[in-house]
C-alpha cells in the first residue's frame, strides 16, 4: 500500500522517459518525498494505446505485455485515478520544431505571426499527439497533470530546423519564454501543468546543450534523448511544481 | 454583293452562337489575348468571387502566386479563416477598384499606410481588411506588423507575376470625408464606429473608376513592365445597397459600370484582357441556373462552368498545355500531421456581414 503521507506519482513516457528512470536509478534526485511509478515504453508501441474507460490502455495483448514490462507493479494499464498526480515526460510531443518556427518568426524582420496565430499553432501542434488528449483526459478525472515535453534536440549538422528557421538560432531566453508561455497557456486551458525545458539546458536559440545528450550520441546519431542529468533536473522541476519539499519529508520519515 | 458580316464566325450570330446550341454548348465566349500556360505565373486578387480562380488553377496544376503563404502549423482547414492561401497575399477581399488602387500606392510606392485602426471589444481591426485575423488583432502593433508583411507580399507578387487576375466586384463603398480613403466594409458593421461626420457613401463613375484602374495598373506596370492583366466582374449581386435604390438596380448599375470598365480598359491596352465570367453566370442565356436559391451566390456547377470556359477557350486558341503541373510545391515539414485536413470550400465574403443588418 502506498504511503498515504507521500503523492503518489506516476511517469509516464516513451523512450524520452528514460532519461528520468536513470536518474532515478542512479540517484541523482530524491524520490523519497514520493510514491514512484514508472509507466511507459518506446514510442512505437504508443500507436497501439487508446483512452478507454478512464484509463490509457493498450489495444493488444502484446503492448500491455511490454507496458507492465517496465512498470514496477506490472500494470497492463494506467488508471490515473490510481496517483496523485500523472507526469507525462516526452510522450511524443515534440518541441524543436515548432518553437523553431515561432522563435524565427519573433526575430525576423520579413515574418511576422500575430498571437492569435502563434497560439493557434501551439493549439493544433498539442493537439496532434494523442498523448497530449490522454493528458487532457486525465486533467478532467481531476487527477493533477503535469507535463514535460520532448527536450530539444540536440544541434547536428545539417540541421532541418535550424536550417529552415536559421533566425531562431539566436533566440534568447526571453525569447523563448515568451513561446512557453503560450505553451503553459494552452496546456493550461486544458488543466494540464507544464515543466518547460531549463533554461541553463538549452543553446543556440532551441537546442538543447550536448553535455545533457545521451551517452554515444553522434555514434549513435541519436540527437533526441537525453542523459540522467537532464532527467534529474526534470525530476526537480516536477518535484518543484508538485512542492515537495525533499528536505522535510526525508527528515519526517 | 458583300459586307461585313458576310464572312463572321457562327459566334457573331446569336442564332448560330447562343439559340441553336444549349447554354452548356455555348462556346468561344473569350477570345484570350495571351497564353497562360501551366508555368505562367499568375496573381489573384479581387472580390469573393476571385477566390474560385485560385482554387482552380491550383487543382489544374497551374504556378499560382501564394506570396504570403500560411505559416507551417497552422492546421489546412484554418488557412481561409486567416485568408491564407484565398488571393496570393492576405488583403481579404478588394471589392472595388479604389481599394486595389490603395493597396497597390501603398506596397508599390512610398505612400505609407495610414494610422487608421479599428476597435472592438479590446481587439483591433485592420479597417482595409477587417476580416484578415478572425476576432481581431491583440493590438495596432500587430495590425501594423501584419500590414509590413502584406505589402511586401503584394509588392513581391506583382514584380515576380506574368499574369494579374483582378476580379471587380463591387462600385460601392465607405470612405473617409477628409483623407478620401476607401475602407473594406462599411464603418460599423465588422468593427469600428460609424461616423456620419465623416465617412461617406461613394458609388463612383465610370470616369473616376477608370482613373483609379488605370492609376493601379500604372504602378503595377512600373514595377513590372511585361505583367499582363486578366479583368473580370464577379456575377455575384451585392449583399446590400446604401445608394436608396433597389439593390437589384443598384447591382444591375454597379455591374454595368464594372463591365464597361473593364471592356474598355481591355480594348484600351493591349496587355490588359477581359474573361466574361459575368456574362457566363448572370447572362439570361443561363437563366440563372448557376445560381444559388437566394439568387446571389453561385454554385459549384457555375463555379466549375467558368473555370472549364477559361481553360477551353485557353486550349483552344493555343495549344492545350499538357505539361505536367507548375504548381510551385511549397515544403512542408508539417510541425505535426494535419488529421484534420477537411476541405473547406467556403468562400470568404466580408461582404456578406452586411446581411447581419438586413432588417
Amino acid at each position: 500500500m502506498p504511503s498515504p503521507s507521500k503523492p503518489r506519482l506516476c511517469v509516464f513516457g516513451d523512450s524520452h522517459y528514460a532519461a528520468v528512470k536513470r536518474a532515478v536509478d542512479e540517484q541523482l534526485v530524491d524520490t523519497s518525498g514520493v510514491d514512484l511509478e514508472f509507466w511507459g515504453h518506446a514510442g512505437n508501441r504508443f500507436r497501439f494505446l487508446e483512452w478507454k474507460d478512464d484509463c490509457i490502455r493498450p489495444i493488444d495483448d502484446f503492448t500491455a505485455k511490454r507496458f507492465a514490462k517496465f512498470n514496477e507493479k506490472q500494470r497492463r494499464f494506467l488508471d490515473p485515478r490510481d496517483f496523485d498526480a500523472i507526469v507525462f515526460v516526452g510522450s511524443r510531443l515534440r518541441t524543436t520544431r515548432v518553437f523553431a518556427l515561432l522563435l524565427d518568426a519573433r526575430l525576423s524582420d520579413d515574418k511576422f505571426l500575430s498571437q492569435q496565430l502563434e497560439h493557434e499553432i501551439v493549439r493544433h501542434h498539442l493537439e496532434g499527439e494523442l498523448t497530449y488528449h490522454f493528458a487532457r483526459n486525465i486533467a478532467a478525472l481531476n487527477v493533477r497533470v503535469l507535463f514535460s515535453p520532448v527536450s530539444f534536440d540536440i544541434k547536428s549538422t545539417p540541421n532541418d530546423a535550424a536550417d529552415v528557421y536559421a533566425k531562431a538560432l539566436a533566440a534568447k531566453e526571453t525569447d523563448r519564454r515568451g513561446v512557453w508561455k503560450i505553451v503553459a497557456h494552452e496546456m493550461g486551458q486544458d488543466g494540464i501543468e507544464l515543466i518547460p525545458q531549463r533554461a541553463v539546458t538549452v543553446t543556440d536559440g532551441c537546442f538543447t546543450k550536448a553535455k545533457y545528450a545521451t551517452d554515444r550520441y553522434v555514434e549513435r546519431n541519436d540527437y533526441t534523448h537525453k542523459n540522467a542529468a537532464y532527467g534529474a533536473l526534470v525530476f526537480q522541476d516536477v518535484l518543484k511544481v508538485l512542492k515537495v519539499d525533499q528536505d522535510q519529508i526525508s527528515k519526517s520519515a | 454583293m458583300s459586307h461585313p458580316y458576310k464572312d463572321l464566325p457562327p459566334k457573331a450570330f446569336w442564332r448560330s452562337a447562343v439559340s441553336d446550341r444549349s447554354a452548356f454548348q455555348i462556346k468561344e465566349l473569350w477570345d484570350p489575348k495571351y497564353r497562360i500556360r501551366k508555368r505562367t505565373r499568375i496573381a489573384t486578387a479581387g472580390s469573393c468571387f476571385a477566390q474560385h480562380f485560385s482554387k482552380a488553377l491550383v487543382a489544374r496544376g497551374y504556378h499560382w502566386v501564394n506570396a504570403e503563404p500560411a505559416p507551417e502549423g497552422l492546421p489546412d482547414h484554418r488557412h481561409a479563416d486567416y485568408h491564407f492561401g484565398t488571393f496570393s497575399f492576405r488583403t481579404g477581399n478588394i471589392y472595388t477598384v479604389k481599394m486595389l488602387r490603395q493597396w497597390m500606392e501603398w506596397a508599390l510606392t512610398d505612400t505609407p499606410m495610414p494610422e487608421v485602426f479599428w476597435h472592438r471589444e479590446n481587439r483591433v481591426y485592420d479597417p482595409f481588411r477587417p476580416a484578415i485575423e478572425p476576432g481581431g488583432f491583440a493590438s495596432e502593433d500587430e495590425v501594423r506588423a501584419s500590414r509590413r508583411i502584406t505589402l511586401a507580399a503584394i509588392s513581391e507578387a506583382v514584380r515576380n507575376c506574368d499574369v494579374f487576375v483582378f476580379t471587380m466586384g463591387l462600385t460601392e463603398g465607405w470612405r473617409d470625408r477628409e483623407s478620401d480613403l476607401e475602407f473594406a466594409i462599411c464603418p460599423g458593421t465588422a468593427a469600428g464606429d460609424f461616423d456620419t461626420a465623416r465617412h461617406v457613401f461613394a458609388n463612383p463613375t465610370i470616369r473616376q473608376i477608370q482613373r483609379d484602374l488605370r492609376a493601379a495598373l500604372k504602378l503595377m506596370r512600373q514595377a513590372n513592365p511585361t505583367l499582363q492583366v486578366l479583368l473580370t466582374v464577379s456575377p455575384v449581386p451585392l449583399v446590400a445597397t446604401a445608394s436608396g435604390q433597389h439593390v437589384l438596380t443598384a447591382t444591375s448599375f454597379s455591374k454595368a459600370t464594372l463591365r464597361a470598365v473593364a471592356g474598355e480598359m481591355a480594348i484600351a491596352a493591349a496587355y490588359v484582357d477581359y474573361f466574361p465570367s459575368f456574362e457566363i453566370i448572370s447572362n439570361p442565356v443561363f437563366r440563372g441556373m448557376f445560381y444559388a436559391p437566394n439568387q446571389r451566390n453561385v454554385d459549384q456547377t457555375g463555379v466549375d462552368f467558368v473555370m472549364q470556359s477559361f481553360f477551353e477557350c485557353q486550349a483552344a486558341k493555343f495549344q492545350p498545355d499538357t505539361t505536367a503541373s507548375d504548381q510551385p510545391v511549397r515544403p512542408r515539414r508539417a510541425v505535426q500531421t494535419d488529421k484534420t485536413a477537411d476541405e473547406q470550400d467556403d468562400i470568404r465574403c466580408e461582404e456578406e456581414i452586411l446581411n447581419a443588418f438586413a432588417k
